[in-house]
């Protein structure tokens, strides 16, 4: 099943993924956010927040975007 | 469609901008292309003519074409890599209207509201308050101008403007930790938000900046929370704050505690350059403690000189002098006495 699949922590990768048939938004965190903690990120399903057990369709947007950003002083273009 | 046409202005305004960006990326990576193909062609002739000159046994010519080759076979590679670059970074890609519109709609819904000017083309929303460390800095406006976003290689087509400013004592220009003259440094959001901006996703282009000015980076920020609220020494540079600080009253100037001194005697304030060094106890004291020798004219502090304004050596040496003055004296009377020359006798 194909889902689009935005993460916008380190690299800010958006692209359509392969996902499992009745894989919830939590399953699909834990897969892609191995070191993170749900609390740490806005996660939404198709620009609305959805609960944990959300099971994802076919062509769903999924965003994911920290809560924390760490700016700073020099930034290197 | 009526209900919705701001949206679809700024959706339209939106889709313009990233033509021009995909364009403007398209002439970059043909440029870097045509810089490739240059250096090659300038190898291949060097080439032929390394080849000639070895055929006519000219060494001396071969030595020097072999060496420009060797040159320009370095700035070939840098021009290859220049040129992967940018034939493989990503492309823009153009996202539907109604993605746009959504994300308006998105943006609404996270934010509470938008705002479009149109005079500049610039869409923008308001951050809730931001505190950090009982610090407020107040909300923060992201403003981002549409028709800027096919520069964002050369400027940031974004600003972050304070509503409320609480800008560091030391730098008016710090509005937040990580915002300086209306620029954020982006620091790890840096490739979330130009991918946001290349890929038409405004609502994570706000979502990403919000969480940055959200967040408090202490390794690295323009002004650190701990002197937001202080005075830079005048002397070293550090940022102080107005506890911590001191005032020089000779110059009028703020100073660290390392770049201040008290006076040994009076116990006055100020700053290392308007403190005298006695040069005999080698005390710092205030200018109004220290005192001109009269003989030697050093600086020194009053406790070193007596009441004549004489430092202990001239003060010796005045001594050695007056003694010896006395000595001649009576050396003189006492050649007198011996010769028994102009000597009276007086009758008791």
């Amino acid at each position: 099943m194909k889902i689009m699949y935005i993460n916008n922590d380190g690299g800010g990768f958006a692209n359509f993924i392969n996902i499992e048939e009745n894989m919830t938004i939590e399953e699909l965190f834990a897969q892609k956010m191995q070191h993170g903690k749900s609390c740490d990120y806005l996660i939404r399903v198709n620009r609305q927040p959805v609960p944990q057990d959300y099971i994802l369709k076919e062509n769903d947007r999924v965003t994911i975007t920290p809560t924390k950003v760490d700016g700073s002083k020099v930034v290197l273009r | 469609m009526k209900k919705f046409r701001k949206q679809v202005k700024i959706a339209n305004l939106l889709l313009r901008s990233l033509v021009r960006l995909r364009s403007m990326q398209h002439r970059v990576t043909l440029h870097k292309l045509c810089e490739f193909r240059d250096r090659d062609f300038i190898i291949t002739k060097d080439s032929k003519m390394f080849q000639s000159a070895i055929d006519r046994k000219w060494y001396l010519a071969a030595k020097k074409i072999r060496s420009r080759i060797s040159r320009n076979v370095s700035q070939l590679s840098h021009s290859l890599e220049l040129f992967r670059l940018a034939v493989n970074s990503d492309d823009v890609e153009l996202p539907k209207l109604t993605d746009i519109v959504e994300d308006l709609f998105q943006i609404e819904r996270e934010f509470g509201s938008f705002r479009f000017d149109s005079s500049e083309d610039a869409i923008s929303v308001i951050t809730d308050p931001i505190t950090f460390e009982d610090i407020s800095l107040g909300s923060f406006e992201i403003k981002l101008f549409l028709n800027d976003i096919d520069k964002i290689s050369d400027v940031s087509p974004y600003k972050i403007v304070a509503i409320d400013p609480n800008p560091a004592d030391i730098n008016s220009d710090v509005t937040h930790p990580h915002v300086s003259d209306e620029i954020l440094c982006e620091g790890d959001g840096r490739i979330p938000i130009q991918k946001a901006i290349q890929q038409g996703r405004l609502c994570d282009f706000f979502m990403v900046i919000s969480q940055i000015l959200q967040t408090y980076n202490h390794c690295s920020p323009y002004v650190s929370l701990d002197n937001w609220q202080g005075v830079s020494c005048y002397d070293c540079g550090d940022a102080v704050s107005c506890d911590d600080s001191y005032y020089c009253e000779e110059c009028e100037q703020d100073y660290c505690s390392s770049c201040i001194a008290s006076c040994q005697i009076c116990d006055a304030i100020a700053c290392l350059g308007c403190s005298v060094e006695c040069l005999d106890c080698r005390n710092l004291v205030c200018e109004q403690c220290s005192v001109e020798c009269e003989d030697c004219h050093r600086k020194l502090c009053e406790d070193c000189v007596n009441e004549e304004r004489l430092c202990i050596s001239c003060q010796e040496q005045r001594e050695v002098q007056e003694n010896e003055e006395q000595n001649q004296e009576a050396a003189s009377e006492s050649e007198i006495f011996s010769n028994s020359l102009g000597e009276t006798a007086v009758h008791a």
